[in-house]
């Protein structure tokens, strides 16, 4: 049974890797229960999977002037007994299953586990009332080996005009449009050579893809740049209870000059030094509000603020109401 | 014998300057849960910092928001962190949780509560 178990693992680990090699990282490996390194392996891939996409956000802000990539949207609609009555071929492509070998069965077929005990959580919450819609990330089953993860959005629609409510499922996913164009192409050709518009000894020349002009990959900042920004971000994260270094000081403390420091911060984190700062010292203060007795003018102090009322109008720009109004809409103690 | 207060999602007590911070059972510790669990150990703390004893056996999994949470908000209010973790596959994810996040303060994953501790004492002077 052990063995079994492992060699599910392994295929399931090289699976993931190959998914991660084509680009996708979208995909996950269901836990089971075992306690040993090749679990370890399990859930490291998984989450470097997670990081890994998280790490080419850093790419989106940079615009190239033609769309990269395409919403691939997902539709699932559901009876009153949560079963699938119809679903658009891009969900079909999801779970890589006959249409007719998904019709009618229950949704939560197509769930790994973990999701099938939220989506029994959301089936109560979806009959205890009459309007329902939430945003909900689930896992669907790809094959024996992989789960996909998908932000969900969940509607009951109203059973007014129905005799029976329906539910929807809606998500969607970012393809590059490199593959999509790809594919397109390659669908038409085979398309015309059924059709007889291009001879089968020639489905081999060069696609329209191949012609397209390479676009050299354009960085915004060098890996230095990127360290810096990083190691800017940490040191003011770390030093929040102290008055903020000025720019010329940042710059000479990491070795580079202010222009650098001022670019490479908000390219990378999309907003400026002194606003970030400002930012992270009121979200500190608003956890402190929200949770302890401190005078406020203690918590100003904690937060990196020597000034009390230079808190106070801080505070109410960013969050909209005063300090001493924030602790009595959000602390218990002074409800 | 110190009774802990206990949280919706932890157990917490102070014992010689240290606050000892027990995660219930949660199968997957999401952003939501971590943001309670922050708020039940800052409403414990009131103000005051402390070096941190976590022990982490409750936890199955985690998602990434709610560890980037932690590493940056889980630092309110703490002077270091001795995460105590002895199962394999949790000390894997606590690795990597420690090198790709790093967080804000002195963090060391431990497999005993005494060596936790240890480590810990260094850092009770900044919390007085």
């Amino acid at each position: 049974m052990k063995r079994m178990i492992d060699i599910h693992r392994l295929n399931s680990i090289k699976e993931l890797l190959l998914a991660i090699a084509e680009g996708n990282l979208s995909y996950q490996i269901d836990r089971s229960q075992e306690e040993d390194q090749l679990e370890s392996i399990v859930v490291l891939l998984n989450w470097l999977t997670v990081e890994l996409q998280a790490s080419l956000l850093y790419f989106s802000t940079f615009n190239p002037k033609g769309s990269q990539s395409k919403t691939i949207t997902i539709l699932f609609t559901l009876d009153h007994h949560y079963k699938v009555t119809n679903l658009n071929d891009d969900a079909l492509t999801l779970l890589n299953l006959d249409r007719n070998r998904v019709i009618g069965k229950s949704f939560s077929h197509f769930l790994n586990n973990q999701s099938t005990i939220r989506w029994n959580e959301i089936i109560q919450e979806i009959e205890a009332k009459s309007y329902y819609s939430t945003n909900e990330t689930l896992y669907f089953n790809c094959g024996p080996y992989l789960r996909k993860k998908y932000p969900c959005t969940i509607q009951s629609v109203d059973a007014n005009n129905l005799k029976q409510p329906i539910i929807v499922i809606t998500s969607f996913e970012f393809v590059p449009q490199k593959k999509l164009i790809e594919d397109e192409v390659k669908s038409r050709k085979i398309q015309a050579v059924i059709d007889g518009h291009i001879p089968s000894n020639q489905q081999n020349t060069q696609t329209r893809t191949d012609t397209l002009p390479k676009r050299k990959p354009k960085m915004m900042l060098s890996d230095r740049d990127v360290k810096i920004a990083q190691d800017i971000r940490d040191y003011i994260l770390k030093e929040l209870e102290y008055p903020m270094l000025s720019i010329s000081e940042l710059a000479r403390k990491f070795n580079t000059n202010e222009s650098k420091v001022k670019k490479a911060f908000t390219q990378l984190h999309n907003i400026s030094i002194f606003r970030f700062y400002t930012e992270e010292r009121l979200k500190r203060a608003s956890h402190l509000l929200e949770t302890c007795r401190l005078p406020i003018y203690k918590i100003a102090k904690k937060s990196g603020f020597k000034n009390i009322s230079h808190f106070a109008t801080a505070f109410k720009k960013y969050y909209t109401v005063s300090p001493s109004v924030y602790r009595k809409l959000y602390n218990k103690d002074f409800k | 014998m110190i009774l802990p207060n206990q949280g919706k999602y932890s157990d917490y007590w102070i014992f010689e300057g240290i606050l000892f911070f027990v995660y219930h059972e949660i199968p997957f510790l999401d952003l939501k849960i971590a943001k309670a669990v922050l708020k039940e150990r800052l409403e414990f703390q009131d103000g005051m910092s402390f070096p941190i004893l976590c022990e982490t056996k409750g936890i199955q999994d985690a998602s990434k928001s709610a560890r980037d949470f932690l590493a940056l908000e889980g630092s309110i209010l703490a002077n270091a962190v001795a995460i105590v973790e002895k199962r394999i596959v949790a000390q894997s994810m606590i690795q990597l949780y420690l090198r790709r996040n790093q967080p804000l303060i002195p963090t060391e994953v431990f497999n005993n509560s005494l060596e936790a501790q240890k480590f810990l004492y260094h850092f009770l002077n900044s919390s007085l």
